[in-house]
């Protein structure tokens, strides 16, 4: 099992750079991808058009999904890949910056594992993405 | 024929028709509008239609003709009594038996014993008629009254309508401006959240190439960007309370209060003391806006001491003294206390006593927490004086489960 990435699905390129460097001082090795909005999440995961190349852009182990973004948004990301059979078992976490109690009851109900409100320091993301490694450790993907 | 010609009609009910055309012939004559009905059946339906005065001779009043008659005079309208005249030929006692038999039905009745002199029926009449314009001018009043009424009637209801109207119109307005604040206030944080992360990076890994007043320069940049975003999390946690669904469950408020002081640093500072003095009642109350309430007063208590005064909070409940299936919670400090006069002022939005060098803040906290101890249907209050500490109190329903 040499092939797994850790999908980022996040429109902000400020936090996109965060996350990335949280994870490099984490150690983490597993390589990142980032898909910069949700209709480019379900093409990576789905394995269409450039993303069938799974050598390059393999399966996750993870996904970190941002709920407020343009085109498709996180909840219909989740939405989708519960009704994807091979790719509604891929561990979600979410990482956004809304507080709302709502947001929090339905991103549980559409099958989030976790959900991470975005940090001000990249301290606290530093230690957000060692919580969010033990879903990936836990349960890899068996392709 | 219209009304006001019906209303002067003098009906005359009279069966033998010399006796009602010799009368007729007179009213007229006089200035009378005379209208001779032949039959009981007739009779009723011309008074019912329109009548000034019912003039009936003796031999009209015979049963069972004259009894529909009278029925027409009880079912008249309350402002109605129409005025009869009876000409009779007979004695005492037929007078008291004619009397008994219209006593029932009609108030206003007149009797004239034949042989009747022509002045003395023109001048009954006249009278009678005179007493009968004087029922149509209560008729009138009372007709002008509903009339009234009803205009004002319809007036309320258009108000009302517009009332409605205009309050849905503002509530929608108001709900617009809430959603905009709120989406400005979210977007705002994530360029907050870009500054306060790339100058914390600078700060950790770039510090070497900056001298001693550019790491001053950078803190400050942290620390306004820090108060920035304390201020719209203040604004944006205000705005759900205001704008969010409350739903009521019961809390344990002794976990509540343990599980806010575990997860707020501050208030596990060594040198902060809180004393919760249980038991402390469950409660009817949402726990998210329960939790802003406790720790924006718990974090108060902390804040507003004089400097190197360890803070000492105290916490307790009892039943209100207004209402008893309310619960009093008391939060008690030693510090900096509130002058009387500032007291109302302080939970209003932005409202600050201090300065902010002093005693950092965004004015908001205690009106969170008032908007949220009324939206659970409590209330929320202060005793102070300055330099004795306050005691803040807010005031929730118990809950039985």
């Amino acid at each position: 099992m040499n092939a797994s990435s850790i999908l980022l699905v996040e429109d902000d390129v400020n936090d996109v750079f965060f996350f990335g460097r949280a994870l490099k001082k984490a150690g983490v090795t597993i390589p990142l991808q980032v898909a910069r909005d949700g209709r480019e999440a379900m093409a990576y995961l789905s394995g269409t058009g450039e993303f069938a190349d799974r050598e390059k852009y393999p399966l996750p182990c993870l996904i970190v999904l941002d709920l407020n973004m343009p085109g498709k948004n996180g909840f219909e990301v989740l939405g989708c890949l519960r009704q994807t059979p091979p790719l509604s078992t891929l561990p979600v976490v979410i990482l956004t910056s809304s507080q709302s109690e709502k947001d929090i009851a339905r991103a549980r109900e559409l099958g989030a594992r976790d959900y991470y409100v975005k940090p001000n320091e990249p301290g606290r993301l530093f230690d957000l993405v060692k919580l969010m490694m033990t879903q990936c450790d836990g349960k890899e993907p068996n392709s | 024929m219209d009304q006001p010609h019906r209303d002067e009609r003098i009906i005359i009910s009279a069966p033998i028709g010399q006796d009602a055309d010799a009368m007729a012939a007179l009213l007229y004559a006089e200035g009378f509008q005379p209208y001779i009905c032949r039959s009981a059946t007739d009779c009723s339906r011309q008074i019912a239609a329109g009548a000034g005065v019912l003039l009936m001779t003796e031999e009209s009043l015979e049963p069972p003709q004259a009894s529909d008659i009278f029925e027409v005079f009880k079912t008249q309208p309350s402002w109605s009594e129409l005025p009869l005249i009876i000409l009779t030929s007979g004695g005492e006692s037929r007078l008291a038996t004619l009397l008994d038999m219209v006593a029932t039905a009609a108030g206003s009745v007149t009797l004239l014993e034949r042989p009747l002199r022509a002045q003395t029926l023109v001048r009954s009449v006249e009278v009678a008629l005179h007493s009968r314009r004087r029922q149509y001018q209560v008729r009138d009043l009372i007709e002008e009254l509903a009339r009234t009424q009803e205009k004002l009637r319809q007036h309320a209801v258009n108000l009302e309508k517009t009332v409605a109207e205009r309050t849905a119109e503002l509530t929608a307005t108001v709900q617009e401006l809430e959603g905009f604040s709120y989406s400005i206030a979210h977007d705002m944080r994530a360029p907050l959240r870009a500054m306060l992360g790339y100058s914390n990076i600078l700060a950790e890994e770039h510090s070497a190439k900056l001298d001693e007043t550019g790491k001053i320069y950078l803190e400050r940049i942290s620390t306004s960007a820090d108060r920035l975003d304390q201020l719209i999390q203040d604004v944006l946690n205000y705005s759900r309370i205001v704008r969010g669904d409350i739903l009521l469950s019961p809390v344990n408020t002794e976990k509540l209060l343990r599980e806010i002081i575990e997860s707020y640093p501050n208030l596990h500072r060594p040198d902060v003391t809180i004393e919760i003095i249980k038991p402390l009642p469950r409660v009817q109350a949402n726990p998210a806006a329960l939790t802003q309430v406790f720790s924006n007063l718990l974090g108060n208590a902390i804040k507003f001491v004089q400097p190197d005064v360890p803070p000492r909070i105290k916490v307790w409940a009892e039943p209100s003294p207004q209402n008893h299936s309310m619960a009093r919670f008391w939060f008690e400090d030693n510090g900096i206390g509130i002058d009387e006069s500032s007291q109302q002022r302080i939970f209003q939005m932005f409202q600050r006593l201090n300065r902010a060098e002093l005693y950092e803040g965004t004015g908001i906290g205690l009106a969170i927490v008032r908007k949220a101890a009324e939206r659970m249907g409590g209330n929320t209050g202060v005793e102070s004086n300055r330099g004795k500490g306050s005691r803040f109190w807010v005031e929730l329903k118990t809950s039985s489960a």
